[in-house]
């Protein structure tokens, strides 16, 4: 009998062409309620819709070696009414970033907060009614 | 293959794209335009696909059932096209990178086929046997691949929000 | 709206067994969306074909009793699936919708819909000419068709919005 779950592990097999290991998900795939929190450089900002990524290199710390993180918002929208703009975090800019990681324990997650080295704090809000 | 390249950046590239990709609520709109045409085309589709099965709407000949739905499906397919091809050009490279998306464009076109190969077989003796309860073999054949190409379609096109890489 | 009783609320929820089962397997989120949009696609031509007969947009030659006998008895068990999916959507993200103004915005669009759809399907089966009997009435009709077209495109409108207007 094939199980739904190995009908979607070969679906995602054969039609997953490339690319960096990180895609869309859906929000019950990051555990929100064990934040962490990571520094590194944005090397590329994805504003575009449905949803916002940012990918990081975290810096290189204690035995971690640096890496390329994927970090995921929500869109463009979300994040213009909570203050950001397109150019709120550049190619460039280091950071601290608090965030909702992967429950599968791939780098990257779901970015909660990003605080510049200005002290500048960016977050929104997680529910409609403080946009 | 650069020729191709260079026309799709042509328009990933153009103000109408950076405006779709970036703007607040250019991008859902015309997504939900979308979900409402899609909705519209796979649920009329489904009335053929069912008489055609002998399912549904049995008392009335299928000529009739198809003049009565598909104004409705071709108008909600033009809308489902060019809503498809405004979100598709907000980010066409990674579009075309993602397979369930290029799976979704082949199965639409396998759709289109099953529905004009049957009706190149069967348009000379339609009047023959439209009529019936049951119809000939391949009339129910390409309603039932009809219905498991479309439902296909959807499948896929959820899954492509749920794929798209990020570079 | 209590919102703090509300957050805890989905916070007790998102830690079920249930909702850490849905949330742990990649494919369900995706699965049960997809069941709802094919459901939501057979509901909505439903309605929408009825009322583009009583706009005599479609099927001019068929009465609208009949048209309306073959599709709109249809949507009522899919609204039942469609419960299910959605119910089963929140337990797997209890934020995304409860906490978010665009999906009760969505669920009071519904609730007009199913009185609206249910007053049609009931008012044309009580007579064969009720939307038909005098040029008032079919001005009637034509209104009440194009509020059904509305609201039924504003439930699928917002339920894709919920997506833009959720922060988590």
């Amino acid at each position: 009998m094939v199980s739904p779950k190995m009908v979607f592990l070969a679906g995602s097999l054969i039609l997953d062409f490339g690319g960096i290991a990180a895609a869309h998900h859906s929000n019950a795939a990051y555990d929100l309620d064990h934040p962490q929190t990571v520094e590194g450089t944005v090397k590329t900002v994805n504003w575009t819709n449905p949803h916002i990524t940012f990918v990081i290199e975290t810096d290189a710390k204690n035995a971690e070696p640096a890496s390329t993180w994927v970090f995921e918002v929500s869109s463009p929208g979300v994040l213009t009414r909570s203050g950001w703009t397109k150019r709120s975090l550049q190619p460039g800019d280091h950071a601290v970033f608090r965030y909702a990681p992967l429950r599968d324990g791939n780098p990257g997650g779901f970015l909660l907060k990003v605080t510049l080295p200005s002290g500048q704090e960016l977050s929104y809000s997680l529910t409609p009614a403080d946009q | 293959m650069q020729q191709l390249q260079d026309f799709i950046s042509y328009f990933e590239n153009s103000g109408l794209a950076d405006n779709i990709r970036e703007n607040d609520v250019l991008f859902p709109l015309i997504e939900s335009m979308h979900v409402v045409a899609i909705c519209l085309v796979v649920g009329s589709i489904l009335v053929v696909d069912l008489r055609l099965l002998g399912l549904a709407s049995i008392h009335r000949s299928l000529s009739r059932v198809t003049s009565g739905i598909l104004p409705l499906t071709w108008s909600a397919f033009a809308v489902a096209v060019t809503s498809g091809l405004l979100l598709f050009i907000s980010n066409a490279t990674k579009y075309l990178g993602n397979g369930y998306f290029v799976a979704k464009i082949c199965l639409i076109c396998a759709a289109g086929l099953n529905m004009a190969i049957f009706h190149g077989i069967s348009a000379k003796d339609l009047p023959r046997w439209e009529n019936e309860t049951l119809l000939p073999l391949p009339a129910r054949l390409a309603g039932g691949l009809s219905i498991l190409l479309w439902v296909s379609v959807v499948i896929c096109g959820r899954w492509i929000g749920f794929t798209m890489r990020v570079q | 709206m209590n919102d703090s009783g509300l957050s805890e609320f989905c916070k007790w929820l998102a830690a079920t067994p249930l909702s850490h089962t849905i949330q742990s397997a990649g494919w369900i989120i995706p699965t049960l969306q997809t069941i709802h949009i094919l459901s939501v696609a057979v509901v909505f031509s439903s309605a929408i074909l009825v009322d583009l007969r009583i706009w005599r947009l479609l099927e001019r030659d068929v009465p609208l009793p009949e048209i309306a006998r073959r599709f709109l008895p249809t949507i009522w068990p899919v609204l039942l699936i469609l419960l299910l999916t959605g119910s089963l959507l929140i337990v797997g993200e209890p934020r995304r919708s409860l906490l978010n103004s665009t999906f009760y915005l969505k669920m009071a669009l519904l609730a007009v819909a199913i009185m609206l759809t249910a007053g049609l399907q009931r008012s044309i089966s009580s007579s064969s000419i009720f939307w038909d009997k005098d040029r008032w009435r079919r001005m009637a009709g034509q209104f009440a068709a194009t509020v059904s077209i509305l609201v039924w495109c504003s439930i699928l409108f917002a339920g894709r919005w919920i997506a833009y207007t959720q922060a988590g």
